[in-house]
């Protein structure tokens, strides 16, 4: 049963928020419905964009697309900067929008909800666009920066499979409850919502912070058995002093968006071995919806710089020449759409989705990631294209210029000779991409290493930072 | 010799010291999320010479607080 039917017995509880209040299954599949009846009623099927705070009615509204099978969301931070909305619907021109913000020009306002509202395209021609394919349930995007929305295709197919292996490989049940850490419309804080659902259980919506009073208060109130953060939380974690919070209900930790460092992982073991809870160490994508593998809990302290197994339901297997990680399941997306029009493709990939990762496999089966096909890093848990963000500069700034980095850092390298100063670069990173200056390091060289055919040299450009 | 609060707020948030008021709260800006507050944390640690504990990393939730918190370290703020 998918995890969107909400069938689990309607008196149990589903969604708290930091109020005190609560809603059961029964009240959440009759909230979901009522506000997808709001949506445009045309016979084609919808496109649209969900604004997705952590609140009971933006909840109702996602399971609510799900459940009527002919609404398709698009699910995008409630935060998301201005000009990159802007080209999202430019390019897929959703016949609805649910945002706390300004409606675009060209909506009405359908509805209020809490902090939000539903606005609907007012345009008659509607009907001319591309009508999204019968089997496509979701929309996400790959990356927070503008100039390369590739948007990942989700099957429900794919959106049920992953969150019934990730209720198995997590052994949720009923009594399992966790705390939005993520945004919901990040792959990983979705599925968290997703699989605990699909196991019956129930997750606390807040806004509050890993480093706030207020977080930790409602966590403990809540009586939450789960926590769940990418690296630079169970940094956070570390410094909020985890094991003075007094969560005597915890029962996991779980973390993926990008590699921990084997000096925290050893640490998140040793403090989930004394307080008698799990570490799932993770590893996925979006184009899997996300979930990919998970190194058991029992193998983590030998396993410690390994992926894990694949998920129950998927396969994992190596490309024999490239050695790239290939990954099989239900879960793999349909493909990518880089326009409206795309949206009607079906399964481009059938199943089969190449990770851009380059791994090995030890004896045992264990999968350990050596590097990767595509110059991108993962800052914060965010996928971040260094050529991508490397063509906003150059086209912004016009001097020649390299980003290279890691999951801890971004590093622009400018020549010497060059006026732009480090201030206007972290500047740009933070209103164009959406990187916080922290995570940016600016270094000068004389001149940028270059290939033999002329292109910069990042392997060597990297050598000659560390 | 510590710089003034102001400063360590101004420059590790990336925010005119103009900006730097009592009642500027944590997570109420775009600029002051949850990385950057790690990264407050350890700017007013270098600058204090000081290891905050982690009650006080969770109290600190405006200028003002960190200014109340600090005091307790007897610092100058």
């Amino acid at each position: 049963m998918a995890f969107w039917s909400l069938k689990t017995d309607g008196g149990a509880v589903a969604l708290l928020d930091g109020s005190g209040a609560s809603l059961t299954y029964a009240q959440l599949a009759r909230r979901a419905d009522e506000l997808a009846a709001q949506l445009p009623q045309s016979p084609a099927r919808t496109v649209g964009f969900l604004l997705f705070p952590p609140t009971f009615d933006a909840v109702s509204l996602y399971l609510g697309a799900l459940r009527s099978g002919r609404h398709v969301p698009l699910l995008l931070p409630p935060g998301i900067h201005p000009a990159l909305l802007a080209e999202l619907l430019a390019k897929y021109q959703p016949e609805w929008i649910v945002t706390g913000s300004e409606p675009p020009a060209g909506y009405r306002q359908r509805l209020q909800t809490h902090g939000s509202a539903l606005y609907v395209r007012m345009d008659p021609a509607a009907g001319a666009l591309p009508v999204p394919h019968e089997s496509l349930g979701l929309l996400l995007s790959t990356s927070g920066s503008t100039g390369s929305q590739k948007l990942v295709r989700l099957a429900y197919t794919a959106l049920d499979a992953n969150a019934a292996s990730i209720v198995e490989y997590l052994r949720l049940g009923e009594g399992d409850r966790a705390i939005t850490t993520l945004e919901l419309s990040y792959s990983f804080g979705m599925s968290i919502l997703n699989s605990h659902l699909a196991a019956g259980a129930s997750v606390v919506l807040t806004n509050e912070t890993l480093l706030s009073r207020g977080f930790w208060d409602l966590a403990q109130k809540s009586h939450i058995t789960s926590l769940s953060g990418v690296p630079s939380q169970f940094a956070m974690l570390r410094r909020a002093g985890l094991e003075k919070r007094g969560l005597g209900s915890l029962r996991m930790l779980t973390q993926a968006g990008g590699n921990l460092s084997e000096p925290l992982k050893r640490e998140f073991k040793a403090l989930t071995d004394r307080l008698g809870s799990e570490f799932f160490v993770m590893y996925g994508q979006t184009e899997a919806a996300p979930r990919i593998s998970y190194v058991p809990p029992a193998r983590l302290d030998e396993k410690l710089g390994s992926i894990g197994v694949a998920v129950p339901g998927g396969a994992l297997d190596l490309d024999p020449s490239t050695s790239e990680l290939i990954y099989r399941g239900a879960n793999v997306m349909l493909g990518y759409a880089e326009s409206r029009a795309d949206l009607d493709r079906g399964d481009d990939l059938a199943g089969v989705l190449r990770t851009g990762d380059i791994g090995r496999r030890d004896a045992e089966g264990f999968y350990f990631l050596t590097g990767r096909l595509k110059r991108f890093i993962k800052l914060s848990g965010a996928r971040v294209n260094l050529d991508d963000v490397e063509k906003i500069l150059v086209n912004d700034f016009d001097t020649p210029l390299a980003c290279v980095g890691t999951d801890e850092r971004l590093v622009v390298v400018l020549t010497e000779s060059s006026s732009v100063t480090d201030a206007a670069i972290r500047e740009l990173l933070r209103v164009r991409c959406d990187i916080y200056a922290g995570l940016v390091a600016v270094e000068r060289k004389s001149a940028l290493p270059l290939t033999a055919n002329g292109k910069v040299d990042y392997p060597a450009l990297m050598r000659s930072l560390s | 010799m510590a710089k003034p609060l102001e400063d360590v707020f101004s420059e590790t948030l990336g925010i005119d010291r103009g900006r730097v008021v009592d009642g500027l709260e944590y997570n109420s800006i775009k600029e002051w999320d949850s990385v950057a507050h790690m990264a407050l944390i350890a700017a007013l640690e270098e600058n204090y010479d000081i290891m905050l504990e982690t009650e006080d990393v969770i109290d600190m939730s405006s200028v003002g607080r960190a200014r109340e918190i600090l005091s307790k370290y007897s610092v100058t703020a």
